[in-house]
């Protein structure tokens, strides 16, 4: 076990640095300069040149490579070059909307996914049918697509939910809620579909296994064989999925968050590209690929834990 | 046992979440909100109030105090002073001298005072603030001198005389804005520096999402200021905040787009209008210099009577109003015979091309790549009169601009309201690059620039401009705000003359 985490910790640590490495050429290869994007239109060549050398601009990408993780070791995040304002504040900020939202919406993402994958491997039948094709429409349907809609009906058209905006937990919790059930389903929808498909497809498979075979023979309740050992053996291609929906929720939120008008990271860095603020758009990046290691992490871990074989490897 | 436990968890869960919520709402009841949706960021880079115009004003109001604030109507230019108590212009108009209140204080504790005045004066020339240029070297109002008298005594002298001096110094020129920003504005780009009756919550705003404003229990001015927490919310497209104000979740909506008014109105959204801007095609070529068709007056008569502008509206401008005239419904000037006359009429205009030598005029024309739409539909309705455009992208504003020498006609947008600014640049600037001349325009004009305030000769030259086949108006552009009818008392034209309210302007029902 220590040794697995020791190697998972290894790569991750590998994938950030790589996607340090990326993101650092990226932005250093966009067109124009940080002095450009802080003063603006005021900007003459000369200040815009000082500027630039103020912040090492124009020292050598290594030179200020190193700085940058320097800096990122220290905890920092640096500063925006627009506004000035501290990038560790403002991404704790957005950060906390983003994983609110992602949170929800892989929970209810699982929770409906598992029920209709399983409810339509069990059933079978026109059940499963009807389950398919639900579940072929809403993996056909992109989720700006089904937002648009959500708003309109349950927003525009009938005023019952927030057409957009976010209300912190601490101002309103009803409201914080109630900002959050639309952007959520958004989201949660078109995983869910695809989570039922791959979850009726290991269900079946796995009521085919011998040892299932075996416990019907031995007069196990159906309920105890479904629910607790073919679930159990499913689960394994289930999670591993559940894992790889959330890093898509946490990194596609972008556009649910612009239609929502939520401040989370997604906005947040769509404005920060927009702008050119370089750190900013490096911070996120960082951020973001911490999340995505970590979960990927969580993800392996539940399925040695699921899963026996993978623990003997 | 578990079900037990398990009733007792959601009971307890049920009873905080109620308990809160209690609170939430008895909080929310006592804390009167304004909330103001708007598409653009007010302070996208920093927040110095001169970097903006007055589309920003309704923020900056908030944060920042103004030496005078404007009065309604706007026509007369009226002000009343704000941080300034007293004020006098000497007989030649060009030093205006101010008397500063005594008792304003900056959210850095720091005063309001004559010195702090003059170093925001002092930034005049700084060539990147749009609302100080005129005070700027070679700027209309120029200031050749501001100096101090004691503590809040200060003198302004103009360059040239200014029988509206303290007009100038109202709305975003005259916010003040703390000593030490107007000599380190670096501050600002963080932060906003003001004594204004609302300070930002910076814990609660997000950059280009949410602005939280709170309200300043120190103001001098307080009582002026109905709400205790503004919350200003930006959107990424206008959509998304046409949406906001249809769901009610908007007390203003700045400047909503005009395709979201149908739904705005569906939703009962109340609407302050102002029209004026009206898009044309402008014929550049009256001589037949680039193409031979265009110096016969009745064919290019013949382009307006083959365009069905209430298609066009409907097809791509819900909100906009079709309409001939060059000058806008409420302008002075405008005349509702042209909007007869110039109805859709496929078979006069047929009849106008047999007629004349070019039956079938064929032209190229250059346009930006956000009026190819509308492009598209003129080019699709004049082709059943026999006309063909062949329509090409500008490639860069060289060469969209290049046009106006080579091309037959362009798109262009102009608020018409002021008809003899527009005139002038018809008859003598670039949209008139061959220099053609047109006696019956040019007697309009005359008679109208001798008597502007006459209705009757502003439409005379109205119509002479669109008979004579110099311009073709298409439609009328309308600026909106929307606010909610529950909770907003209705908002008009007020003080700045624009269709977005002051601050003071926006008032609670009850």
């Amino acid at each position: 076990m220590l040794r697995f985490v020791l190697n998972r910790a290894l790569m991750g640590l590998l994938t950030l640095f790589v996607a340090a490495v990326v993101s650092f050429i990226i932005v250093h290869l966009m067109p124009g300069s940080p002095g450009e994007t802080a003063l603006g239109a005021s900007g003459d060549p000369q200040s815009i040149k000082a500027f630039n050398d103020s912040i090492g601009w124009n020292n050598p990408w290594v030179v200020q490579f190193v700085d940058w993780v320097r800096m990122l070791l220290s905890g920092s995040l640096g500063s925006s070059y627009v506004d000035n304002r501290d990038l560790s504040i403002e991404i704790t900020t957005r950060i906390q909307v983003t994983a609110y939202l992602s949170l929800a919406a892989i929970v209810l993402t699982a929770i409906l996914g598992v029920v209709v994958g399983v409810t339509a491997a069990v059933r079978g039948g026109v059940t499963d049918r009807i389950l398919n094709s639900i579940t072929a429409f809403f993996i056909a349907v992109p989720a700006f697509w089904f937002a648009i809609f959500l708003i309109l009906v349950f927003a525009v058209f009938n005023p019952l939910l927030p057409a957009s905006g976010y209300v912190e937990f601490s101002d309103d919790p009803i409201a914080w809620a109630s900002s959050l059930v639309l952007p959520v389903l958004a989201l949660a929808v078109h995983g869910a579909a695809g989570i039922a498909r791959i979850t009726r497809s290991a269900m079946l498979e796995a009521v085919g296994q011998e040892h299932i075979r075996t416990l019907r023979a031995m007069g196990v309740p159906r309920q105890r064989i479904v629910y607790l050992h073919a679930l159990r053996f499913a689960s394994v291609q289930i999670v591993s999925v559940i894992g790889l929906q959330f890093v898509l929720i946490f990194g596609g939120t972008v556009t649910v968050e612009q239609l929502f008008q939520l401040p989370g990271l997604g906005t947040g860095i769509q404005r920060a590209i927009g702008m050119h603020d370089v750190p900013a758009i490096q911070a996120t990046v960082m951020v973001t690929t911490f999340v995505v290691v970590i979960t990927m992490f969580i993800t392996e871990l539940a399925t040695r834990f699921l899963d026996p074989k993978v623990r003997a490897r | 046992m578990i079900r037990s436990v398990m009733r007792r968890v959601v009971a307890i869960a049920s009873a905080t979440a109620l308990i809160t919520a209690g609170f939430a709402g008895v909080a929310n009841a006592a804390t009167k909100t304004l909330t103001i949706g708007d598409v653009s960021d007010p302070a996208p880079s920093k927040y110095d109030p001169y970097a903006y115009s007055d589309g920003q004003a309704v923020f900056f109001e908030a944060l920042y105090d103004q030496l005078f604030v404007r009065t309604a109507p706007a026509a007369a230019r009226g002000v009343k002073g704000s941080l300034v108590t007293k004020h006098t212009l000497s007989d030649d108009k060009k030093t205006l001298t101010l008397t500063l209140r005594d008792n304003v204080r900056f959210a850095d504790g720091t005063k309001v005072d004559a010195a702090t005045v003059k170093a925001n004066l002092d930034r005049r020339n700084d060539g990147s603030l749009p609302s100080y240029a005129k005070f700027g070297a070679g700027g209309t109002q120029e200031i050749t001198s501001v100096t101090t008298s004691g503590d809040f005594g200060v003198t302004i002298t103009f360059k040239a005389a200014q029988p509206n001096a303290a007009y100038e110094l109202s709305g975003p020129a005259g916010f003040i804005v703390s000593k030490a920003a107007a000599k380190n504005p670096v501050l600002l780009r963080s932060a906003p520096y003001g004594s204004g009756p609302y300070y930002l919550d910076a814990n609660k705003s997000v950059k280009a999402n949410t602005y939280r404003l709170q309200r300043n229990p120190a103001h001098w001015n307080k009582a002026k200021y109905p709400y205790d927490v503004i919350v200003y919310k930006v959107y990424a497209t206008p959509q998304a905040q046409a949406n906001a104000s249809a769901a009610g979740q908007l007390d203003v909506t700045l400047q909503p787009a005009t395709t979201s008014v149908p739904l705005l109105k569906a939703r009962k959204v109340g609407l302050l209008s102002k029209g004026g801007n009206v898009y044309f095609m402008q014929w550049w070529d009256k001589l037949g210099k680039n193409d031979k068709f265009t110096e016969d007056k009745n064919v290019r008569l013949a382009f307006s009577y083959a365009t069905d502008r209430d298609a066009l509206v409907n097809g791509l401008f819900a909100g906009d109003r079709p309409t001939a005239s060059l000058v806008g419904k409420t302008g002075l000037g405008y005349s509702a015979a042209l909007d007869t006359t110039y109805k859709y009429n496929l078979a006069k205009a047929k009849a106008l091309l047999a007629a004349s030598k070019y039956p079938n005029p064929t032209f190229t024309i250059v346009i930006a790549a956000s009026e190819s739409a509308q492009t598209e539909i003129l080019k699709q309705q004049w082709a059943k009169a026999g006309i063909t455009m062949n329509v090409k992208i500008a490639a860069n504003g060289g060469e969209l601009f290049g046009a106006v020498r080579t091309a037959s006609m362009g798109p262009f947008n102009f608020d018409t309201s002021n008809l003899a600014a527009w005139t002038g640049l018809m008859l003598n600037s670039f949209p008139n690059y061959q220099s053609a001349t047109n006696a019956a325009i040019s007697a309009a004009f005359g008679a109208y620039a001798g008597d502007n305030t006459s209705a009757a000769k502003a439409k005379a030259l109205n119509e002479a401009i669109v008979n004579e086949g110099w311009t073709m108006p298409l439609r009328e552009s309308f600026s909106y705000t929307g606010y909610k009818k529950t909770t907003i008392k209705p908002i008009k034209i007020g003080a700045n003359g624009n269709v977005w309210p002051l601050l003071t302007e926006i008032l609670p029902v009850k």
